[in-house]
């Protein structure tokens, strides 16, 4: 297992690990992966969209969950038992991380106030939908709920955090969150840390022109961190290094929310839209990333193909943090996408045990995605990614289907994913 | 003894038209995003159950309440981001 400190970095001194056995990046015992604002913001209005389900308080204690277990583990690691040292590297971290920026200094072990004209989920929304009529930081409020408590040493559950001020709104020109010592205000979950991971068995893949591994030294190696602001704009999006259990816990929250109240036409409703999400990150990042220079420099050269390209995509894939992806066989009427360790299954099974269907729906929007992108898209052509190319593109969801062959979540060894033309 | 009864009529305006459901889905999924209908059947999921619906099969032939119909106006504009015409 390789490890890796970023000594390099000017600004950043956050302590993460490069686990590339298993295709993760660990920072405080938590596993962090990257997505786009499009995602971030598609995944949070799916859920709210169904506002007679409570989803507040699960948007907001995921949150609280990873950034207390990841504090307190950071901490302890570090060896920082100082308040301000600890307040100075949960906000570097946050920042690190794309977030947004914080000054922590502004909150007592009482609670506090701490505003920001930057923050991710508002820059992201406002850029995305427009205006919002409601906050939407709960990514934030839980955050700082949770690292308040381990900054001062605090149960858990010792906080309630409400956003006062929100940027996305019309009337707002900052994020303003409100914390407060005493009962919390969201849903307390058990951390689960970086779950039952396996050792990779990788399968043998067809011969192509990418250099995987070279990839994924190269694009692991990338400072893709965040700017002065605190937000990291690359490849034509805002990424950020999110909690692969922040989405995890939101995105079955949210799919058991519907389900116990409305069986299986709960769950039948909220799978298309989780997919949908992986769509919306495969044509926005996937897109980005493929038409972008470091592609042309890194990548292109090689590739002879457009079964390449798919490998170039899945070799870079690698390297979000996903878990380790592979393409044993490629070809423009059907694709085998082999998953070791996905992230989704990963957490499904360390929060709530094995599943009786497959919850890998990110790896299966994505893999519809870029099926898409190169054989119907010409990805190639370096295309502009607008909305209505996007529409082009996915509305008629006639040109790629997916089909879950094997789930981690279920209990199979790997998460295989088969997309066909149909 | 005398029975009162309390006879509520609908005028034909009232009742909603019963292709007016199937249209405004048709609509959404013309002019709004990719899933768009998938939205609009989340947004409505409690509705649709109270109203003994299939939403998957709703069909030129498919009638609805009126509440259910206003709801499913008011949603499809609000996902479209233009006033339904239905």
């Amino acid at each position: 297992m390789a490890e890796k400190q970023t000594k390099n970095m000017k600004t950043y001194s956050v302590p993460y690990r490069l686990d590339f056995e298993h295709r993760r990046c660990v920072v405080g015992d938590e596993p962090m992966l990257f997505h786009c604002h499009h995602y971030n913001t598609f995944l949070q209005r799916s859920i709210e969209d169904a506002d007679y389900i409570d989803s507040q308080p699960f948007l907001v204690g995921a949150a609280a969950e990873v950034a207390y277990a990841q504090m307190q583990n950071l901490f302890s690691a570090v060896n920082v038992g100082d308040e301000k040292r600890r307040k100075q590297l949960a906000g570097e971290l946050f920042r690190w991380a794309g977030f947004g920026s914080l000054d922590l200094g502004t909150i007592k072990e009482t609670g506090g106030t701490v505003s920001t004209p930057h923050s991710h989920y508002a820059v992201a929304w406002k850029s995305k939908f427009g205006d919002s009529n409601r906050p939407v930081c709960h990514f934030v409020e839980g955050w700082l709920a949770g690292t308040a408590a381990a900054i001062y040493n605090q149960p858990f559950a010792s906080y309630s955090v409400e956003e006062t001020s929100c940027k996305s709104k019309h009337s707002d020109n900052k994020c303003e969150f409100s914390i407060r010592q005493g009962k919390p205000n969201w849903s307390v979950f058990n951390p689960v840390g970086m779950g039952q991971l396996h050792d990779h068995k990788p399968l043998p893949v067809e011969k192509n022109n990418v250099d995987y591994d070279g990839i994924l030294n190269a694009v692991s190696g990338m400072e893709l961190v965040g700017d002065q602001n605190g937000l990291i704009p690359a490849f034509g999006v805002y990424l950020t290094r999110m909690y692969a259990n922040y989405y995890n816990r939101i995105s079955f929250e949210f799919e058991h929310a519907l389900s116990n109240k409305f069986g299986k036409e709960g769950i039948d409703v909220a799978r298309p839209l989780l997919v949908e999400a992986g769509h919306v990150c495969a044509f926005n990042t996937f897109g980005g990333i493929m038409t972008s220079p470091e592609w042309d420099a890194l990548i292109k050269p090689n590739l002879k193909s457009k079964e390449d390209w798919v490998h170039g995509m899945v070799a870079v894939a690698n390297s979000l943090g996903w878990g380790r992806w592979q393409a044993p066989h490629v070809s423009e009427k059907e694709t085998e996408f082999v998953i070791h360790d996905d992230y989704e299954s990963v957490g499904y099974r360390a929060m709530y045990g094995k599943c009786d269907h497959s919850v890998s729906y990110l790896a299966e929007g994505a893999v519809i995605g870029l099926m898409n992108l190169v054989y119907v898209g010409k990805v190639h052509n370096k295309p502009a990614f607008t909305p209505e190319f996007y529409n082009d593109l996915f509305k008629r969801n006639t040109y790629y289907k997916a089909e879950v062959v094997s789930s981690l979540a279920t209990g199979d060894k790997v998460t295989t994913i088969k997309v066909k033309k149909v | 003894m005398k029975i009162a009864l309390n006879l509520t009529y609908k005028t034909e305006e009232e009742l909603p038209m019963p292709n007016s459901l199937f249209k405004i889905v048709d609509w959404v999924e013309k002019n709004g995003e990719v899933q768009s209908v998938a939205r609009l059947r989340a947004k409505l999921l409690p509705l649709t159950c109270k109203e003994g619906l299939i939403f998957h099969q709703i069909g030129p032939d498919t009638n609805c309440s009126n509440q259910y119909l206003d709801a499913c106006r008011s949603a499809a504009t609000e996902i479209v981001g233009n006033k339904c015409p239905f």
